[in-house]
């Protein structure tokens, strides 16, 4: 047992993240007086996830924490079932969660419709309702491996032949998504009641009313968008975190899309413009597409394989939008530093360039179109 | 009161001293290399704000006086003050304007300058 320990508590201080970034900055360590408290909990999640694998039919191989500091919500499992070896990933619910994410039920079934319609991404294979935490679902996915950090997909030399195929690949995994509906595959979620840019701007304006700051730009870009509305909105199955850090490639390409917590019913636009929002170009100004390509071939792959025309005007009003919906995240993200909640330096550093986000979203709008 | 070093040195020393002296000792621990470059550059950060201080706040304060057509702000709270208004009135779809465009880009810009220099303004 010591030196399952000591393994365990080398990983619960140094793992690294290996499933991508998600814009949820992870945790940092917490103190060894915890240490101990934190090892139990860890064991009995251990042996929780072992039950449950078990229960399938398998055996059990390797648990491990991914993300640094608690690791409590996502890891990797390797077994043997039937008598192949298998390597899975793990996402529980957490205990606590940003707004606008779903429950791990729902993402479930979301990306249960997504592989279905042709997506690329992990195959969810076992929910497990209360696994770590009673109230807190979970479920087993399979293991994609690759590259997902955004600084490393946009710059890594031995990835420049991946980057030339990755909008080609992803404008065909967006317009495959898409075609998800809510008449012919119901969720977990209901429709915007509105319309899908009306629902965005009424989500950004409560998300404003519950920060203490003053936000001129933000107010400003609101009422903007707001007098501006495209008309004849589509609603269809949307990622909501379409970017550079949750796709998974290698030097074939792209391997898979990841992190659908983010995921619902909405304007296709909104995906198609979320992977130009700047901060997601990791200072790759000049490849608006996800720092890695020009928008033209993007739009144009997403045309065939959609068989929609994309309309550039509402791309420009999504992006200003997701400029402007990224600028009040990380204001929330330094809120959840300032309310104890977390204990993450970065946190407080993201939420203090929001302005680089208001910025781009002004840019946006005094430029007139893309 | 004591007032040398002033703040902008003291936090420029701090920056200093995490980037020169903790920084590269910490090749083993990566993640928490990130984080102390992170704490390095918000202590600059700080000593930047501090220095440009008065400046921007008059700059800002002269625009938002026009805008509004209050009184120029003589202080941080008078500034948030005007902030405030500027925010009220906007919600309420008053003044969606070029000027106040012109104004929230030319505040956003003195901000950057001083808050990220790398980051390109066009």
């Amino acid at each position: 047992m010591a030196s399952n320990e000591s393994a365990l508590s080398r990983h619960i201080l140094t793992c690294a993240p290996t499933y991508g970034d998600s814009w949820a900055p992870r945790k940092v360590p917490r103190p060894r007086v915890e240490l101990n408290r934190v090892l139990h909990r860890m064991d009995d999640r251990v042996e929780r996830i072992s039950a449950a694998l078990q229960k399938h039919g398998a055996t059990v191989q390797t648990v491990k924490p991914l993300h640094g500091g608690a690791c409590q919500e996502n890891f990797r499992v390797e077994l043997i079932l039937d008598g192949q070896p298998l390597r899975l990933a793990l996402r529980s619910d957490a205990p606590t969660s940003l707004p606008n994410s779903i429950k791990r039920r729902a993402e479930f079934e979301v990306i249960s419709a997504a592989v279905a319609a042709g997506v690329k991404t992990p195959r969810p294979r076992w929910l497990e309702p209360s696994l770590l935490r009673a109230g807190a679902d979970a479920y087993f996915l399979e293991w994609v491996p690759g590259e997902a950090i955004g600084r490393r997909v946009v710059r890594n030399p031995e990835l420049e032949a991946a980057r030339a195929k990755l909008p080609g690949e992803l404008a065909q995994t967006l317009a495959r998504l898409h075609t998800v509906t809510p008449g012919a595959r119901p969720l977990p979620f209901d429709p915007p009641r509105t319309s899908p840019a009306q629902s965005a701007l009424d989500d950004l304006r409560g998300m404003l009313d519950r920060l203490p700051g003053t936000y001129p730009a933000v107010e400003f870009a609101l009422r903007w968008l707001a007098a501006r509305l495209p008309a004849h909105e589509e609603v269809v199955l949307v990622h909501g975190d379409f970017r550079t850090g949750n796709f998974m490639v290698t030097p074939d390409g792209l391997a898979a899309v990841l992190d659908w917590e983010f995921s619902h019913w909405g304007s296709p636009y909104e995906d198609l413009a979320w992977i130009s929002v700047r901060d997601w170009r990791f200072n790759r100004l000049d490849m608006p597409i996800g720092g890695f390509a020009a928008r033209a071939p993007f739009y144009e792959a997403y045309e065939q394989a959609s068989g929609r025309q994309v309309d550039l005007a509402q791309v420009w009003w999504w992006e200003i939008c997701g400029n402007l919906r990224w600028a009040v995240g990380s204001v929330f993200q330094g809120e959840r530093y300032l309310s104890g909640e977390e204990r993450d330096l970065e946190l407080i550093a993201i939420a203090r360039r929001n302005v680089e986000m208001e910025f781009e979203a002004l840019r946006l709008i005094r430029r007139g179109s893309l | 009161m004591q007032n040398r070093p002033d703040h902008p040195t003291l936090l420029d020393a701090i920056a200093s001293f995490l980037m020169a002296d903790v920084a590269p000792k910490l090749e083993a621990d990566k993640a928490l290399q990130f984080r102390v470059l992170i704490a390095a550059n918000l202590a600059t950060v700080v000593a930047g704000e501090a220095r440009t201080h008065d400046a921007r706040l008059n700059s800002e304060g002269a625009r938002l006086a026009t805008l509004l057509g209050a009184a120029v702000p003589q202080s941080d709270a008078e500034l948030e003050a005007l902030n405030r208004a500027l925010a009220t009135r906007l919600k309420a779809g008053e003044l969606v304007n070029d000027a106040t465009l012109e104004h929230l880009l030319a505040t956003a810009k003195e901000t950057l300058e001083v808050t990220n220099p790398r980051f390109e303004l066009d």
